[in-house]
């Protein structure tokens, strides 16, 4: 007998069972007839979209759309201007089609059975769904206090309709919830820069750059990173004007490929020793603003210094050693940073005397044990050199400038007035009525409960994202810790595991939103919708509404709009309140985009230098404080008034190397928007996820290109494929941040996951992220 | 009108009502119940030793018999292979494995929902669901073959040969191009008899029936 089905075996059955099987009818399980007149387009649309995850860029994309499918996805050809430049999508702008109709996307709400971690669940009504989020908000406040809700940092999509931001009105409506601030991308820059300027607005319109003539990139990969859409645009303009432009940064990255003149690495959590050791060099060389140190700013000598005082504490005073007997000199500097002296001079002397200059901090060092630091420094060189308040110049520091008002949904005032910083929530899991204000919470004088529920709404920092991945699987596992956790998102991503509830969300081409530009840029960007969402996927805030409708609060929720189109017209109201100029609201969306153009560059504190009788500094003093008495009197010699270098911990010089002789450091690369688009096959193509590792630190372990190594510290262990590469100094190694945790059964991380590697301890100021300071070891596999 | 042409529609349409069901309703007792008796025939198909007509007459012969277990364990692993949240080891949409991109929800899905409208159907979550889902696919064979059976009947020769031609169309432009590699994956993908028996069984079946079905026109063509 055949092992195929032939025609006479399939006719000899049709003969002997034929004639007893009924006649067919219809069968009904998936097709209907078709109504009548079916609307079926039979050309294509193009409709402006956008993509909306947590990307320094805010891309305009055009969608091709026939009948409810997306044909072709094509970016900004609106004309290229110096003043209006376009909108491009980068790589991942373009790879969305592929992510966002990936085929596992998730379908269906879900709820958890077996043990939570796990990963098993089993499909459940929306109804279901909502009623018991609804209890569980409810039992928990009732139980623990509203304040041990916690919505988590998610930002997923970014944009003035943010699910992270609707759980957060819906619990604040709901009796509180406990509030975080800063953020994983820059704690110690939003944090720290304050202390120097009152604000954190402290960076010019982008195309200012064009001004400069020379600048520095300090940690700053715009080229991979995309830190703004337009931001490698204006970089372009600023090299054909002729800036000299130098890269800071262990790695030589592709912004340092593509416009650096001179490529400057250095050794991780060393940054605040280098930009000492320029301060050294410009104060002795006496090359520094003389004039502009005394007019603005308090603490550079002693001559400057707030009351109640002692000698000896002004910032010159470090820099020469008069105080602590170290001179901050660049011989002293090349020991710690491995930048040789005469570089260490010849930045210092560069940056003073070419005028006007910008000196752009990235947010990566700042991510380091001693992340404030490196922020104060840098704010500090500025003032040094007189290039605060002037076009070309740069005043350093978090940099965000910001020329319009564009809302987004409001937050009401939280019932609760608590907040930790967002980096030590796990530790507010597991001991939050233990965390007083030297866990810096704020607004209360301890936590009244510990975190006992979750919402994690569009983001990967449940678990992915988070530090020590190992540490926080524990306490997440704890199903006795926090109670329930309830997660929306368009994969199975490591966070989602997590999950009780486990929801599946619309994507930014299946709801209408309203996008602002990530950081800076003068545009903003109509999000529409472009298809339906598929199977039973539901953007947030429908979700959300119906939760406050078990909770009794619809109205309050809602204000009466039914969805996020009714809050996009809401949100260009405000728009067009603060902005006159702004179109209509369908001429807006139509457009899916509106571009301001300004006469004048707009430069930070142009005012406050210009005219300092009539606009001062939003500081206590008034001034640009380079010592900050406010930091002074917090007393703690890990917080000192004047930026310092501090080693920190995990740096270069902690004898734990003996055990953990390299530094590990993350990067944003191309292949991912943080964890977006990892499981996207075709940007693989593009970058692998593989570590960079210096040829002098492969060769003495017996590794070659393309091997597969371990690295491991004390907080987990990876298996990743290397590159050997010049492109990173010895001592020094390089994991592209993002990728999803895959453990095998041993715990051992598949994938190159950089949190199985990380700490959760946190910088003393801030209590920012520290993910980039780690020592590890490196074998063969 | 010939009875055995009769029969051999009659059991088309059992085999592909019973493949529909199988790859896109959720596998609950009242799915399979009201065609128990129908299902039975399957156990007359013994002419081959096609190891997917091996596994279905098993899991026919056991339906019976399960307990509430042997239900449970078929529905979790329903969901594994077609719902997930996990990925799916073998996603049952057309679109992955005929688009550059691999994904759901696009133009080949499109040419799909366009077939369907040429016969008056379209897929009940109309825009919330791919149209191009294997089960779906089984399914408007069924239907065209169904009405093939009715307008025999009728006597509408015509209409019967533009049914029979649309079934080969579709069956050479659509699921030959796709469902023997999806199969192939499922296959490595499940244990489950039902599953992998559908699995085994429906590339080997649609290459059969587009065949049988070529040579019937060419029969009628003749005559």
């Amino acid at each position: 007998m055949a092992k195929t089905i032939s025609r006479r075996s399939f006719l000899k059955w049709s003969a002997a069972v034929g004639g007893t099987l009924a006649v067919p009818g219809g069968l009904n399980i998936g097709l209907i007839q078709a109504a009548e007149a079916t609307n079926m387009q039979e050309n294509i649309t193009i409709i402006s979209g956008a993509g909306t995850n947590n990307c320094g860029g805010r891309c305009l994309l055009k969608i091709h759309v026939k009948d409810n499918v997306i044909i072709r996805v094509s970016t900004d050809d609106e004309p290229d201007n110096p003043e209006a430049p376009q909108v491009r999508a980068c790589a991942r702008g373009r790879a969305y089609r592929k992510t966002l109709l990936h085929p596992d996307r998730l379908k269906y709400p879900m709820k958890r059975v077996g043990k939570r971690g796990e990963g098993k669940f089993e499909r459940i009504t929306w109804d279901e769904a909502t009623t018991t989020i609804a209890n569980e908000l409810k039992r928990v406040k009732e139980k623990y206090g509203p304040a041990s809700r916690y919505a988590h940092y998610a930002t997923g999509y970014s944009a003035t309709i943010q699910a992270m931001n609707l759980a957060k009105r819906l619990l604040a409506l709901d009796g509180g919830y406990l509030e975080f601030r800063d953020s994983y991308s820059a704690a110690c820059s939003e944090v720290a820069t304050p202390y120097t300027y009152g604000t954190v607005v402290s960076g010019n319109s982008q195309d200012d750059l064009q001004n400069s003539k020379l600048i520095i990139l300090w940690g700053f990969n715009s080229a991979e990173t995309i830190f703004g859409s337009q931001t490698n645009y204006y970089l372009r303009k600023a090299k054909e004007a002729g800036a000299k432009i130098i890269v800071v940064d262990p790695r030589y990255t592709d912004t340092a490929v593509a416009f650096a003149d001179q490529w400057i690495p250095l050794r991780p959590t060393t940054d605040a020793a280098l930009m000492s050791a320029m301060a050294y060099v410009i104060i002795t060389e006496n090359l520094h603003d003389q004039t502009f140190l005394d007019t603005y700013c308090q603490g550079f000598d002693e001559a400057h210094m707030p009351q109640g005082v002692p000698d000896g504490q002004s910032y010159k005073s470090y820099i020469l050693g008069i105080k602590d007997g170290i001179k901050k000199t660049p011989e002293w500097a090349e020991k710690i940073t491995g930048v040789p002296t005469d570089t260490i001079r010849q930045l210092a002397r560069e940056y003073a005397m070419i005028k006007p200059a910008a000196l752009i901090q990235g947010w990566g060092p700042q991510r380091h044990a001693n992340g404030e630091q490196f922020v104060r420094a840098g704010t500090v060189l500025a003032a040094l050199t007189g290039n605060i308040g002037n076009k070309g110049g740069w005043a350093s520091g978090m940099g965000i400038y910001g020329r319009q008002l564009i809302p987004s949904v409001p937050i009401p005032p939280n019932p609760f007035t608590g907040s930790i910083p967002v980096y030590l929530w796990t530790d507010a899991v597991v001991r939050g009525t233990e965390m007083g204000p030297k866990d810096a919470v704020k607004g209360v004088d301890k936590l009244p409960s510990n975190i006992k529920l979750i919402m994690n709404l569009a983001g990967n920092a449940l678990l992915n994202q988070h530090a020590d991945i190992n540490k926080t699987k524990e306490i997440l596992s704890d199903e006795s810790k926090v109670e329930f956790i309830v997660v929306s998102d368009l994969f199975m991503t490591p966070s989602a595991k997590y999950a009780d509830i486990l929801l599946p969300g619309d994507t930014s081409w299946e709801r209408n939103n309203i996008a602002n530009p990530w950081l800076q840029g003068d545009y903003v960007i109509y999000a529409n919708k472009i298809i339906e969402a598929p199977f039973e996927c539901r953007n947030e805030y429908d979700w959300l509404s119906e939760v406050a409708a078990k909770l009794g609060i619809k109205d309050q929720f809602t204000e009466g709009r039914k969805d996020m189109e009714d809050w996009c017209r809401w949100i260009v109201e405000g728009i067009q309140a603060a902005q006159p100029e702004f179109p209509s609201y369908d001429v807006f969306k139509k457009r899916g985009i509106y571009k301001w153009t300004y006469p004048e560059t707009s430069v930070a504190f142009e005012k406050e230098i210009k005219d300092p009788a009539n606009h001062k500094f939003l500081t206590p003093s008034g001034k640009i404080e380079i010592f900050s008495k406010t930091l002074y009197d917090m007393n703690d010699q890990g917080i000192p008034a004047i930026p310092q270098y501090q080693e920190g911990w995990e740096g270069p010089l902690d004898p734990l190397r003996e055990k953990y002789p390299l530094q590990l450091i993350g990067w944003h690369h191309k292949h991912r928007c943080h964890s977006i688009h990892d499981n996207n096959p075709w940007l693989e193509e593009a970058t692998q996820q593989e570590m960079w590792i210096n040829h002098a630190d492969a060769e003495v372990r017996g590794i070659k290109n393309g091997d597969k190594v371990k690295v491991y510290n004390d907080r987990g262990t990876m298996l990743i494929p290397v590159k050997l590469t010049a492109r990173t100094i010895p001592g020094v190694v390089c994991v592209p941040q993002g990728a999803w945790y895959t453990p095998d059964e041993n715990g051992i991380e598949q994938r190159g996951s950089l949190n199985v590697i990380t700490n959760q301890k946190a910088t003393p100021l801030a209590k920012g992220n520290t993910q980039h300071t780690n020592l590890v070891q490196v074998a063969k596999a | 009108m010939e009875v055995m042409l009769e029969n051999i529609i009659k059991t088309r349409c059992l085999v592909y009502e019973f493949l529909s069901k199988s790859f896109y309703l959720e596998p609950k007792v009242e799915n399979f119940q009201d065609s128990i008796y129908e299902l039975k025939s399957f156990l007359a198909f013994n002419d081959t030793e096609q190891p997917g007509v091996d596994l279905i007459r098993h899991f026919i012969k056991d339906l019976p018999l399960y307990q509430e277990s042997d239900w449970s364990a078929l529905f979790q692993e329903y969901q594994r292979l077609f719902v997930g949240p996990e990925s799916l080891p073998a996603p049952p949409w057309e679109s992955v494995y005929r688009s550059r991109d691999h994904i759901i929800l696009d133009e080949h899905t499109l040419a799909v929902r366009e077939y369907y409208r040429r016969w008056g159907l379209e897929t009940k979550n109309l825009y919330h669901e791919p149209d191009d889902h294997i089960g779906l696919e089984l399914e408007f064979i069924y239907t065209l073959s169904q009405k093939t059976l009715t307008a025999l009947t009728k006597g509408n020769a015509k209409q019967a040969n533009d049914l029979m031609k649309a079934q080969v169309a579709f069956l050479q432009e659509h699921m030959l191009q796709w469902v023997p590699l999806f199969c192939e994956r499922l296959a490595r993908g499940t244990e489950h008899p039902l599953y992998l028996g559908s699995a085994l069984f429906t590339p080997d079946f649609i290459r059969m029936d587009k065949d049988l079905l070529d040579d019937v026109l060419k029969m009628w063509d003749e005559t």
